[in-house]
C-alpha cells in the first residue's frame, strides 16, 4: 500500500480515529516526507573547476630553448588538452611557444596522472642568461602574464674539486663544510649528484636545499666506500615559494608569488642558474 | 571597592523601598488610581444587558487587564450595563459592581474582584467599598512526589483565600522543590494548591502556616470542588518551565529516539541555541561559542570532557538525571556560572524516599543500573553505574565508520580492530538528607574512566590510553530568616589522562620468501605523558524576598589547575593518538602548567513592576588573580500579558580559561576533547550579549522566539591561515592569537501536546557566526547558518513512537582550487627529508559550504508490566539513526592519487577529496527496566 493509499484509506468516513487532528497528522507526515525528500536531493558533490590550467616553466641558464607544460588538472584523461598561446619575452626578443605534440619532451616536469596536457616549446634567439624574462599568453579563461629573474651561477669556494676526508674507524656521520656565494636573486639551491657505494651506482634524486641549511654536506659512512659527486645550481624565489608550500594541506591566500598571474591560471615560472663545478667526495677506497 | 559595595547595597536599597508587613486594601469609587496602575487602564468597554460574569470577562479582554473573580460568588442572573468606552477600568468596575456586595482590589499584575467582608453593605452611590486589613506573611515549603518523596521542580504553587477563586500569591518551585511566596495574607483562611501537569495537591488552613509546607503531589488531580490545577509546566516541554532556559526533563529525554541509549547531551541539542558540531558530538555548542566556553555542570560542579566514545555519548548516566538546563547566554540564572557562552546544567535526582527501587538498561554498547531508596526517615540514596560491553558492538560501529572513511587518517590509520580493547565506565552516588522544610543536605560523587589498551604481543605498536573524571560536590540548603533561602555548594572536579604509545616493533609474520619473521617488541616511545585539569569551587548564595522583589546575593571562589605534559617522539602521529600532528617539528614536547584563582561576588534582583512589567538586574564582579578584575552586568525588562510575554536584555560575561583545542581541524568535528588553560595575560575573554524574546501560549501550543547578538572579545584562537588542516592541539599558549568573534541569530521553538498522546517539539535557528584572527575573518567550521529540528512522539497504549528530523545548511568549507605539481625533488632538512611534489592551492578560508545536512531518526518503545522482583516494568526500545541513510558529510581531506606505473613510481600526490561522512544508518536496540 502506498503512502497515498494509506492516507486515503485512513481518511474514509467511519475510519477517522483521530477526529479533526487527522488532518494535522496527515499534514505533518506529508511535510516530513517532502522535507526529507527535498533535503536528500540537495546533496551535490563539490567539484573542482575543470577549466583551470596549471603551467610549469623553468628557464635553465645556457639553454637555447624553453619548455612549458600546460595541464588541465581537473579533467579526465580523455578530456581536451589545454588550448594555449604564449610567448616568452627576453632582453630585446620575443619567442612564441608551439605545441611539440610529444609528451615525453615534458616528462620529468610533472604529467603523471595529471590530466590532459600540452607540452610547449619555444626556440630562443640566444641562450638563457641571468636577467629578467617575461611571459604572456592566452587560454580559454583569459590572458595571463608572468615574470622571473634567472639567477647567476653560485660561486663555489669550498670544498675543493676533490676531497678525501679521513676514513672513520666505525660508522660515523662525516660533516664537510660548504662555502659559496650567490646573488640576490638566488633563493635556494638545486643539487644534482651521483652516488656510488662499494662500486654500485645509487639513484640520486635531485635535492632542494634551503640556503639557511646549505652550509654542510653530510655523508654517512658505515664501512662501505663512498664516492659522491655534487653540482649546485641557484634557483629563484618563484619556484622556491612553490616548493616550500608543497605538502598535503591546502595553502590559503594570500599566496606567495609563483611568477604567474591570470584568471584560472596557476603554476610557477622561474629560472635556474648554470651549474657550478663538480666536487668529488671520496670516502674509503672505491 | 566602590563597585563591590554597590553590588550589595543595591538589593538592600531596593528592598527598603518595598512595602513591608502591613498593607491596607481599599476600593473607592471616585478616587483616581495612580497613573500607570492597572485600575487606571482605559476600559474600552460598552455593554448592555450582559450577565455580570460576561461583562467582567469582556472588560478584561477590552482593557487587557487580568481580572480575577469567582463565578459562583457573583449574583445569579445579574445583568449590567456600562457605557464605559472612555472611562478607566476603576470607573467601569464601579458601575459593574454597583448593587452587589463585591469589591475589587489591584493585586500584583491583576485586579481581583472579592466579596466585601461586611456583607450586606452594598456600595453606596459612590461605590465605596472597603476591604479588610490583612497582615502579610511569607509562605515557604517544598513540593515532593507523594510516592518517592523526590523533590518536584517547576511546580506551580498558589495561595487562595477561602471563599475566593482568585489567588493572592503564586510561585514556582526551584530545582530542589522549594518555594517561597511573599506577601501572603497572614490572618485569613487560605487554600494552598500545588501542582504540575497531571499532578496536584491541596490543603486548607485557618491561616497560612508559619512552618514550611510539605506539598506531596498525587499522581492525579484531587477532586475537590472549585479546584483548579494551575500548571505552567508540561513534562517533555522544555520551554514551559522557564522563560529564559531550555529544560530537558526525563520525559523529553526518553521521548526522543535514543542514540545508543537515552542521552542527556543529545537531548539538549534540540534547543535552537545548541548546535552539535557533528553527529559524533553529543555535547552541543551554544550560540556560536565553542565547547570551552560552555561548561557542563553536574550538581553544580564542572565536568571536563564529560563524554564517552570520543564524544558520541555524554558521560552522565541517564538514570540519575532529573533535568538538564541549557542556559543560552549570560543572564540572571547564569550569574553564578560566569562562563563565556552559557552552560549545560545537569541536575540529578534525589533517591526515592518510600522504598528501594532499581532501574536500568541493557544496551548493545553498554549497560547501566541505578539503585535508590530510603535510609531511615529523612535520608535517601541514589547509586547509578554504567559500563561498556567489550568488543562486539564497538567493533561493528568501528567497522562501519571505517567503511565510510571516518577512520583512516583522522584516527592515525587505526582500523576497527583497534577499538576492541576500548572500554568505559561511570559511577554516580548521592546521599540526601531532608531534616524538614526546605532544609536539605546532599553529597554526590562521580567517577568515570575510559581506556584503550593494546598490549597484544602481535602488533607492532603498543597503546595504553587512559583518561577519566572524578568529582564530588556538597550542597547545603536552609532557610534564611523568614523569607529567604541559603545555598552553600562546595565541590571539586578533576580530569586526568595518562597516555602511552610505543612503536617500531615487528609483528610476527611470514615474509615473501617464506621465511618467518620473528616478533620484536616495540623499541621506540612515540608518545607518553599525562595531564590533568581540576577545578575546586565554593559558592554561597542567598535568595530572599523583600516586598515584591526577589534578591539573590552570592560569592564564589574557584581554583583551576591545568597540567599538560606529553612527549612526542614522532611528529606524524595524531588522531586517536592525539596531539603529535599539532606540534611543530621543532617542539616535540608539550609541557604546560598553570594554576589560577577566581574570586567572584554577584547579586541580582527581580522586581515586578506595574501593569505586567517586571525587571531583573544583576552584577557579577570577578577577580582573576594576576590577570584582571572584571564587571559583568545584566539587565532585563519583561512584560507579561495574559497569554504572552516579551523581554529585552543585555548582559556581559567573562572567563579566563581558553582551550588548546583547534576548532578548525577536521578532527575537532569528529572527536570531542578540551585541554584548558588560563590565558596568561589580560584581558580575559569576554562576551557581550543583547537579546529580545517573545513567547506565547495558546491552548496546548507554546511558541518562543529569541533574537540575540553577541560580541566575543579577547578570545585565544589558533590562526587558521597558519595551517588550517593541522594543529589539532596547540603545543604552546604562545600559539594563541588574540581574536574576536560575533554571533547573531534568531531562534524559534514551538511545542504542541495533544490529549491523545501526540506531542511535537520543533525548533528553527538562523545564525551568523564569525571569528577574526589577525586580518582574517571567517566562519568557524562547526557552524551552520540554518538548523531545523522537529521531534514528535505518539503514544498509544503501552507503545510509543518517536521521530526526529534534523535539517541544516552545510558547514563552512574551504575551496580547493587546484593542484600544482612539479618534478620530484627531495628536501633535505635537519629533521630528515620528505617528498614534495605538489602544492594544493585553496581559496578563501571557509568561504564555501559543504552540502546540506538532513537526518531522520525514528524510535519505538513499549512498556510492559512484569511481576518480577515484586513488580515493575520493562521497556524494550529500538532506534534507527539516519533512517534514510543520507550521506551527510562533515568535511574532507585531500586524498592521494592511485599511481599505476611500471617502474619506480613518483611519490603520490593528493588529487581528490576523501569525504568524512557523518553517522550512517545505524540501528540501536536495548531494554530498560524499572522495579
Amino acid at each position: 500500500m502506498s503512502a497515498r493509499e494509506g492516507f486515503e484509506r485512513a481518511a474514509r468516513p467511519g475510519r477517522r480515529r483521530f477526529g479533526c487532528s487527522h488532518e494535522f497528522v496527515r499534514g505533518l507526515l506529508v511535510a516530513l516526507t517532502v522535507a526529507v525528500s527535498t533535503a536528500c536531493e540537495l546533496f551535490r558533490p563539490v567539484d573542482l573547476d575543470p577549466d583551470v590550467v596549471v603551467l610549469s616553466l623553468l628557464l635553465e641558464s645556457g639553454q637555447t630553448e624553453a619548455r612549458m607544460l600546460a595541464i588541465h588538472p581537473h579533467r579526465g584523461w580523455r578530456g581536451a588538452a589545454p588550448e594555449i598561446t604564449a610567448t616568452l619575452e627576453g632582453p630585446g626578443w620575443t619567442a612564441a611557444f608551439v605545441d611539440t605534440g610529444v609528451r615525453e619532451e615534458c616528462d620529468g616536469w610533472g604529467g603523471w596522472n595529471d590530466g590532459p596536457f600540452t607540452c610547449l616549446r619555444a626556440s630562443l634567439p640566444e641562450p638563457i642568461a641571468p636577467g629578467t624574462y617575461g611571459l604572456r599568453g592566452r587560454m580559454s579563461r583569459g590572458s595571463f602574464t608572468g615574470e622571473t629573474t634567472v639567477p647567476g651561477m653560485p660561486l663555489l669556494m669550498e670544498p675543493s674539486d676533490t676531497l678525501r676526508p679521513p676514513v672513520p674507524d666505525t660508522s660515523a656521520l662525516i660533516l664537510i663544510p660548504l662555502h659559496y656565494q650567490v646573488d640576490s636573486t638566488t633563493s635556494a639551491l638545486l643539487v644534482d649528484g651521483e652516488l656510488v657505494v662499494e662500486g654500485q651506482i645509487i639513484e640520486f634524486e635531485r635535492r632542494f636545499w634551503e640556503l639557511a641549511y646549505a652550509d654542510t654536506i653530510d655523508v654517512f659512512y658505515d664501512g662501505d666506500s663512498i664516492t659522491l659527486d655534487l653540482q649546485f645550481r641557484g634557483i629563484g624565489p618563484n619556484y622556491s615559494n612553490w616548493f616550500r608550500h608543497t605538502g598535503g594541506e591546502l595553502v590559503l591566500p594570500p599566496w606567495p608569488s609563483f611568477g604567474i598571474e591570470g584568471e584560472g591560471v596557476y603554476g610557477y615560472f622561474d629560472g635556474i642558474s648554470a651549474p657550478t663545478r663538480w666536487i668529488h667526495i671520496v670516502v674509503g677506497e672505491p | 571597592m566602590r563597585v563591590l559595595l554597590l553590588t550589595f547595597l543595591l538589593p538592600a536599597t531596593l528592598a527598603a523601598q518595598e512595602p513591608q508587613q502591613i498593607a491596607l486594601l481599599r476600593g473607592q469609587v471616585g478616587v483616581d488610581p495612580e497613573a500607570g496602575s492597572l485600575l487606571a487602564t482605559p476600559a474600552r468597554l460598552t455593554v448592555s444587558g450582559l450577565l455580570l460574569s460576561d461583562a467582567l470577562t469582556r472588560l478584561s479582554q477590552r482593557s487587557r487587564v487580568q481580572i480575577a473573580f469567582s463565578p459562583t460568588l457573583l449574583p445569579q442572573n445579574h445583568r449590567v450595563r456600562c457605557d464605559c468606552a472612555a472611562l478607566i477600568t476603576a470607573r467601569a468596575l464601579d458601575q459593574l459592581l454597583a448593587g452587589t456586595d463585591l469589591g475589587y482590589v489591584e493585586l500584583g499584575s491583576q485586579i481581583v474582584v472579592v466579596p466585601r467582608v461586611e456583607r450586606g453593605i452594598a456600595p453606596d452611590q459612590d461605590g465605596d467599598v472597603r476591604g479588610r486589613v490583612h497582615a502579610e506573611t511569607t509562605l515557604t515549603g517544598i513540593v515532593r512526589d507523594s510516592v518517592s518523596l523526590e523533590p518536584v521542580a517547576f511546580a506551580r504553587v498558589t495561595v487562595t483565600p477561602l471563599g475566593s477563586e482568585a489567588a493572592v500569591a503564586s510561585g514556582v518551585s526551584d530545582r530542589y522543590g522549594a518555594f517561597v511566596l511573599p506577601a501572603v495574607p497572614a490572618s485569613v483562611p487560605v487554600r494552598i494548591d500545588a501542582g504540575t501537569f497531571g499532578y496536584a495537591w491541596t490543603r486548607t488552613y485557618d491561616a497560612p502556616p508559619s512552618d514550611p509546607v510539605r506539598a506531596l503531589l498525587g499522581p492525579r488531580p484531587i477532586g475537590l470542588e472549585h479546584l483548579y490545577v494551575a500548571s505552567d509546566g508540561r513534562p517533555g516541554d522544555p520551554i514551559s518551565s522557564s522563560r529564559d532556559a531550555f529544560i530537558v526533563d526525563t520525559a523529553l529525554l526518553r521521548g526522543l529516539p535514543a542514540m545508543l541509549e537515552a542521552d542527556v547531551g543529545h537531548a539538549t541539542a534540540v534547543s535552537p541555541s545548541a548546535s552539535a558540531p557533528s553527529d559524533y558530538s553529543s555535547l552541543p555548542y551554544i550560540r556560536g561559542g565553542s565547547s570551552h566556553g560552555t561548561p557542563v555542570l553536574l550538581d553544580g560542579m564542572r565536568l571536563f570532557n564529560a563524554f564517552h566514545l570520543g564524544g558520541f555519548i555524554s558521560a552522565i548516566n541517564p538514570e540519575v538525571v532529573k533535568s538538564a538546563t541549557v542556559l543560552a547566554g549570560p543572564g540572571a540564572d547564569h550569574l553564578a556560572v560566569g562562563s563565556l557562552s552559557g552552560a549545560i546544567d545537569i541536575a540529578t535526582r534525589d533517591g526515592a524516599r518510600d522504598r528501594r527501587r532499581t532501574s536500568g538498561s541493557l544496551g548493545i554498547a553498554s549497560s547501566r543500573v541505578s539503585v535508590e531508596g530510603p535510609v531511615g526517615g529523612s535520608v535517601s540514596y541514589l547509586i547509578g553505574a554504567r559500563r561498556s560491553h567489550p568488543g562486539v558492538f564497538l567493533g561493528l560501529v568501528a567497522r562501519g565508520l571505517e567503511g565510510i572513511g571516518a577512520f583512516r587518517e583522522e584516527f592515525g590509520g587505526r582500523s576497527h580492530d583497534d577499538l576492541h580493547p576500548y572500554s568505559f565506565h561511570d559511577l554516580y552516588a548521592k546521599v540526601t538528607t531532608n531534616p524538614g522544610g526546605v532544609r536539605r543536605f546532599s553529597v554526590s560523587s562521580y567517577l568515570n574512566s575510559e581506556s584503550l589498551q593494546v598490549y597484544d604481543p602481535g602488533p607492532r605498536r603498543t597503546l595504553g590510553l587512559e583518561w577519566g573524571n572524578a568529582a564530588v560536590s556538597v550542597h547545603y540548603r536552609d532557610r534564611l530568616g523568614d523569607n529567604g533561602i541559603l545555598d552553600v555548594n562546595l565541590g571539586h572536579s578533576r580530569f586526568r589522562s595518562d597516555l602511552l604509545a610505543l612503536g617500531e616493533g615487528v609483528a610476527p609474520s611470514v615474509g615473501a620468501d617464506g621465511d618467518s619473521i620473528k616478533y620484536k617488541p616495540p623499541t621506540n616511545t612515540l608518545l607518553f605523558g599525562d595531564g590533568s585539569m581540576s577545578e575546586t569551587r565554593a559558592d554561597v548564595r542567598a535568595r530572599w524576598h523583600a516586598g515584591r522583589a526577589t534578591i539573590t546575593v552570592g560569592t564564589q571562589a574557584t581554583r583551576f589547575h591545568g597540567h599538560h605534559a606529553y612527549s612526542l617522539e614522532e611528529a606524524g602521529i595524531w588522531g586517536v593518538w592525539g596531539i603529535g600532528h599539532a606540534i611543530t617539528d621543532v617542539l616535540p614536547r608539550l609541557a604546560l602548567r598553570d594554576i589560577r584563582w577566581r574570586l567572584a561576588a554577584y547579586s541580582s534582583v527581580d522586581v515586578p513592576l506595574r501593569s505586567g512589567f517586571s525587571t531583573r538586574g544583576g552584577l557579577r564582579i570577578d577577580r582573576f588573580k594576576a590577570l584582571a578584575t572584571t564587571l559583568a552586568p545584566f539587565a532585563e525588562l519583561s512584560y507579561t500579558a495574559s497569554w504572552w510575554g516579551a523581554r529585552i536584555s543585555g548582559s556581559r560575561s567573562h572567563q579566563a580559561l581558553a582551550s588548546l583545542r583547534n576548532e578548525e581541524t577536521l578532527l575537532a568535528s569528529l572527536l570531542s576533547y578540551d585541554l584548558l588553560l588560563p590565558v596568561g595575560e589580560a584581558p580575559v575573554p569576554r562576551n557581550t550579549e543583547f537579546s529580545v524574546g517573545w513567547e506565547g501560549t495558546r491552548g496546548r501550543q507554546r511558541v518562543r522566539l529569541d533574537a540575540y547578538r553577541r560580541t566575543l572579545d579577547h578570545l585565544r584562537l589558533a590562526d587558521p591561515g597558519a595551517n588550517p588542516g593541522t594543529g589539532t592541539v596547540l603545543a604552546d599558549t604562545s600559539l594563541w592569537e588574540r581574536a574576536t568573534g560575533t554571533a547573531r541569530g534568531i531562534e524559534a521553538t514551538w511545542s504542541w501536546a495533544w490529549d491523545r498522546g501526540v506531542s511535537v517539539l520543533g525548533s528553527y535557528r538562523w545564525a551568523s557566526v564569525s571569528r577574526t584572527v589577525g586580518s582574517r575573518t571567517y566562519t568557524p567550521r562547526f557552524h551552520r547558518d540554518h538548523e531545523f529540528e522537529l521531534g514528535s512522539s505518539y503514544r498509544r497504549g503501552a507503545s510509543s513512537w518517536s521521530a526526529q528530523l534534523s535539517l541544516g545548511s552545510g558547514q563552512p568549507d574551504t575551496p580547493w582550487l587546484v593542484v600544482v605539481r612539479g618534478p620530484q625533488l627531495r628536501r633535505d632538512e635537519p629533521d630528515g627529508y620528505r617528498p614534495h611534489r605538489a602544492v594544493l592551492l585553496g581559496g578563501e578560508y571557509n568561504s564555501t559550504k559543504l552540502p546540506h545536512y538532513a537526518r531522520l531518526d525514528v524510535g519505538w518503545r513499549r512498556e510492559s508490566a512484569v511481576s518480577w522482583f515484586g513488580g515493575g516494568s520493562v521497556v524494550p526500545y529500538v532506534t534507527v539513526a539516519n533512517l534514510l541513510n543520507r550521506r551527510n558529510v562533515v568535511g574532507w581531506r585531500p586524498a592521494l592519487e592511485n599511481t599505476i606505473c611500471l617502474r619506480t613510481c613518483p611519490d603520490p600526490v593528493p588529487d581528490h577529496r576523501a569525504y568524512r561522512r557523518q553517522l550512517p544508518m545505524i540501528p540501536f536496540i536495548g531494554v530498560e527496566f524499572r522495579f
